[in-house]
């Protein structure tokens, strides 16, 4: 496929993803989408001769439209917030958009260090390149981590432990607080072991 | 190797913290828990001397300075209850850690753009590595803590905002590790700096060794 139709998709499945997370209060995701977004069109707006590879292009607007699916799904059905459907005092619904924040973190990554390759920022081995995709997807983990805990702060939720009993209300916090994080340290650590196999796609098109 | 002013600050250090670990275990009221964060701490001080006479790395004396009282301080901040009675003591124990680790980083990233032809950190990548792997770490580290603290049932990451806090004090030890980088490779060259941890031929062949681990 063309690579500007390729980018034209994911641009709007990320546009609307944007908006179907902030409809269920899930602002990190803009966060990550949008970092995501800058990384894919970094390489026309900088005017660059080279290009993504096509795959990782591609790639790229998964976790768009998986999180799009796991919006609908949840604004439908309602089976991933339901009290039965909680995970250590999180619902599901958090966990599974966690595991796509983390997968679009990680190819954000990838195509950050492709492009740090091409501009000479970085001389090192495509193999440590993907490991510093992966240290970069963890880094993107933190940025979710406080945008978190700023909007269920400013939604009213308690983010302060103030005596020496552990307020209830606090584990759902902290629990969502942490599950991109979480997510993200299992799930990037796989996806490195995965991507080292296809280390070619942190070179750009035509680089060889 | 020569004994200097920095195997004496280690072993002044380690004996300190044993002796307050043992003095702790002759209490009534004893905390085993702080006695022996006390006396690995104090055995964890004597490594960089260690290491030198060995003939591994030479650490400076700023670098082993920092370890000996970030340790001391966390022992201290154990057995004393230190964490728990003054507000702003973890954010002064999570400052130093992170700049430990991250001049660990930051040697290790000198020793491999001397010694490995493969790898070329400039200025600019340096920084940014030093930041990303000491993202990944905090995160590791709190992920270790929420991951502990659901299984045991306790609450060592005491609260969501003191969790937010701990990183944001991670990453500024990392900032202030990348100043001081950039101040020291401005009196010195990297080669001279990497010189002067007088690695062992060894060690070198390690790094030197392209792509050893992939």
């Amino acid at each position: 496929m063309e690579r500007r139709i390729l980018r034209m998709v994911a641009l709007a499945a990320g546009l609307i993803s944007i908006a179907t997370s902030a409809y269920l209060d899930d602002y990190s995701w803009a966060f990550i989408s949008s970092a995501a977004l800058i990384l894919l069109y970094a390489p026309v707006l900088k005017g660059m001769e080279n290009d993504y590879r096509r795959h990782l292009m591609a790639l790229s607007a998964i976790p768009f439209l998986l999180i799009i699916l796991v919006d609908m799904l949840e604004c439908c059905t309602g089976i991933l917030n339901g009290p039965s459907s909680e995970l250590l005092h999180v619902p599901l619904f958090f966990w599974t958009s966690s595991a796509i924040k983390g997968l679009s973190a990680f190819i954000s990554g990838m195509m950050l260090v492709s492009l740090y390759r091409e501009m000479k920022v970085y001389a090192i081995s495509r193999s440590w390149s993907v490991i510093i995709a992966m240290m970069f997807a963890l880094s993107l983990a933190v940025g979710c981590m406080f945008i978190d805990m700023i909007t269920m702060y400013l939604q009213g939720f308690s983010i302060f432990n103030t005596g020496t009993d552990y307020p209830p209300e606090l584990e759902y916090v902290n629990g969502k607080m942490m599950s991109t994080p979480t997510v993200a340290a299992f799930l990037d650590a796989a996806l490195t072991v995965l991507f080292l196999k296809k280390r070619e796609l942190v070179q750009m098109e035509g680089d060889e | 190797m020569r004994f200097g002013l920095d195997d004496f600050a280690c072993i002044i250090m380690c004996l300190t913290n044993i002796m307050i670990g043992i003095l702790e275990l002759s209490d009534d009221n004893v905390d085993l828990y702080g006695s022996y964060t006390c006396m690995v701490c104090g055995i964890v001080c004597l490594i960089p001397s260690l290491l030198k006479q060995f003939g591994l790395v030479r650490l400076n004396l700023i670098f082993i300075i920092t370890i000996v009282v970030a340790l001391t301080m966390h022992s201290l901040g154990v057995l004393m209850s230190g964490y728990d009675v003054l507000e702003d003591y973890d954010m002064v124990t999570h400052t130093l850690s992170s700049i430990l680790v991250s001049m660990c980083v930051w040697m290790t990233l000198c020793c491999y753009n001397v010694y490995n032809s493969s790898s070329e950190f400039s200025g600019r990548s340096m920084m940014i590595t030093i930041m990303l792997v000491m993202a990944t770490f905090s995160v590791y580290w709190e992920v270790f803590e929420y991951l502990l603290d659901t299984a045991t049932n306790t609450h060592s990451q005491y609260s969501p905002f003191d969790t937010a806090k701990d990183t944001m004090f991670n990453m500024l030890g990392s900032f202030i590790t990348i100043l001081y980088s950039g101040f020291k490779l401005r009196r010195m060259t990297m080669k001279e700096l990497v010189d002067s941890f007088e690695l062992s031929p060894r060690l070198i062949h390690f790094i030197d060794r392209r792509h050893r681990l992939f």
